[in-house]
């Protein structure tokens, strides 16, 4: 039966308190609690059995399926309550999904209807397309409102929930609804793509039917609306976006702080708080360089003491009478001396006579040194020298050194 | 232009309180405006020295520590652990909450449950005494000030929220490490 609208709406508007109460019960409610509620808001004389019977017959509430004599409102009703209340609830990226295929299908059968210039299906596929943007349009209003509603709701937190619980929130939000809405809008994603080649298809058909003015008039109808959806949906995405990222980034900030709190009090329990070697982690100096100096003022005694000291001749350490014995030949020494001496039949007889109060392995090292070296041209001897020193008897053929050519 | 490095303004003082541990950010004024201002003459001035000074993102300045380590370390980091643990089950946006919020300290909710309580016998804090001991010790670091019978945190706090992001990076690629071997 239908519903006289006029009735609908002053029945709605004596019984709005009980309409609104029947609206917050998402459960519904049996026969008895609504009876109650009739009789707590009631403005008339009238039985509740009356009162439901009529809420019935206007099709605010219905009937539950899964229990005898229990009732809910009416999902119409619900919706326009919601609307009025700004208590939108979030459309899932697969409705608008739907939507877009929907609105491709009509795109598709305008186009054929413009090649087939059959104008009645013109009319029925604009109208569709339009409905159809025009839902997309309501939608998107909608999860705006429902998404400010959410991070409104997140934010007060009366519910006293942990930060992790509200980060979860916002992150479902911010996966579910804000980043299919971002991708409706990405320039270069499929609907953008979608509403462009639309776009065009409806400036074609403008063009072509400019003289049919009907038709004409619903094409240009038709784009003004496609404008603005697409404008309307940019700006519902950026508000959305503007509620919703200072909380994001905020509540993703504290839930990290959160999880890391969370993971040092567990080690802490777990294998004490020498675990977590906090004093090399934060670093912090103790303080103690502070006792290892000294101020000003002792520095002043200091040196005051220290003036007009005399200081005395350092105490002589005796190192016995006989001189120690020299024990290395410098090389540049040696060398130079070499130089002077030349030419020299025999190099080792010239060590011993100049260096004979050094040992003979310092002697030794000094005659390899001038036999390498390349300053000198040397050569030996072929017979066999006998040299007589301190408790030994030394075999050589001389080495003669002259210099270079 | 600072030529000679004992020309630079509040030297003795800055260098005294770094000594000690003090971390130095814009609610210390002069000392903080200084090291802004000349931060690479004071960080190659005490580089000379044998110390290293860093300047923390979020705009404070401090010593690292080598050899002789505060070990009251732990306990100001476990105070604080709990503190915001405590926040974040009551509900409170912690990071924000424990840069701008005045604490009470016969409120702290270090002695309320017997985890924490555990938690404070192990780092040595057996009662209200001990606590009073590492929030004195969080005002001489620089990371609160008090006032009375009350305490609010100062930005080197960051440096406790840095502990957290650390610990909680090496336990994820531990995880990671886990999975992939």
């Amino acid at each position: 039966m239908a519903i006289n609208p006029q009735s609908f709406f002053n029945f709605a508007a004596q019984n709005y308190h009980l309409l609104h109460d029947i609206f917050r019960r998402n459960g519904g409610m049996n026969d008895a609690e609504l009876s109650e509620l009739i009789r707590r808001y009631r403005v008339s004389l009238e039985s509740p059995a009356g009162l439901i019977e009529k809420l019935v017959n206007l099709k605010i509430i219905e009937p539950l399926p899964d229990a005898t004599a229990s009732y809910e409102m009416t999902r119409t009703v619900a919706v326009l309550f919601r609307f009025l209340l700004q208590e939108q609830r979030l459309t899932s990226t697969a409705v608008i999904q739907a939507y877009l295929d929907e609105l491709e299908r009509a795109q598709a059968d305008l186009d054929q209807a413009i090649r087939d210039d059959k104008h009645s299906l013109i009319e029925r596929a604009l109208d569709e397309i339009t409905e159809t943007m025009e839902r997309i349009r309501q939608d998107s209003r909608a999860n705006r409102e429902a998404i400010i509603n959410e991070v409104m709701t997140v934010k007060s937190n009366r519910e006293k929930r942990t930060v992790s619980e509200r980060f979860e929130k916002i992150l479902h939000l911010w996966s579910h609804y804000l980043e299919p809405l971002k991708d409706l809008i990405d320039v270069r994603k499929t609907m953008d793509a979608s509403l462009d080649s639309l776009e065009r298809l409806l400036k074609q058909g403008t063009e072509q039917f400019l003289l049919d003015g009907a038709l004409h008039r619903e094409f240009i109808r038709c784009s003004v609306r496609l404008v603005r959806l697409r404008r309307d949906m940019t700006a519902d995405f950026l508000e959305s976006m503007h509620e919703v990222e200072p909380l994001y980034v905020s509540l993703r900030q504290d839930s990290t702080l959160a999880r890391g709190v969370a993971r040092a009090l567990e080690r802490i329990g777990k294998a004490g708080i020498k675990s977590l070697n906090l004093p090399a982690e934060l670093a912090i100096p103790s303080g103690w360089l502070r006792e290892g100096l000294f101020d000003n003022t002792d520095v002043e005694a200091f040196l005051h003491n220290v003036r007009g000291y005399q200081p005395q001749e350092p105490p002589v350490i005796s190192l016995g009478t006989e001189p120690p014995a020299p024990r290395f030949i410098q090389p540049d020494e040696l060398i130079e001396s070499l130089r002077q001496a030349l030419p020299i039949g025999d190099v080792l007889q010239w060590l011993l006579d100049r260096y004979e109060e050094y040992p003979f392995p310092e002697l030794l090292r000094a005659y390899g040194r001038i036999f390498g070296s390349d300053n000198f041209k040397t050569g030996f001897s072929k017979e066999v020298k006998s040299y007589q020193l301190p408790g030994m008897t030394v075999l050589a053929r001389p080495l003669a050194v002259e210099a270079m050519p | 232009m600072i030529e000679n490095p004992c020309d630079l303004p509040f030297l003795d003082e800055i260098f005294q309180r770094l000594c000690r541990g003090r971390h130095i950010c814009a609610e210390d004024g002069n000392h903080y405006h200084a090291l802004y201002d000349n931060f690479d003459l004071y960080q190659q001035l005490f580089d000379r020295l044998g110390f290293r000074l860093e300047a923390h993102p979020r705009d404070f300045y401090y010593f690292r520590g080598e050899k002789s380590l505060s070990d009251g370390s732990s306990r100001m980091a476990l105070f604080i652990f709990i503190l915001m643990e405590f926040l974040e089950g009551q509900g409170e946006p912690v990071a924000e909450s424990i840069l701008t919020k005045e604490f009470v300290i016969a409120d702290m909710p270090h002695f309320t449950t017997e985890r924490y309580r555990l938690y404070m016998k192990e780092s040595g804090i057996a009662d209200h005494d001990g606590l009073e001991g590492v929030i004195n010790n969080l005002e001489r670091f620089g990371f609160a000030v008090r006032r009375g019978g009350a305490f609010r945190f100062r930005s080197p706090v960051y440096r406790f929220f840095d502990i957290c992001h650390a610990i909680l990076q090496a336990d994820q690629q531990q995880a990671e490490c886990e999975v992939s071997s």
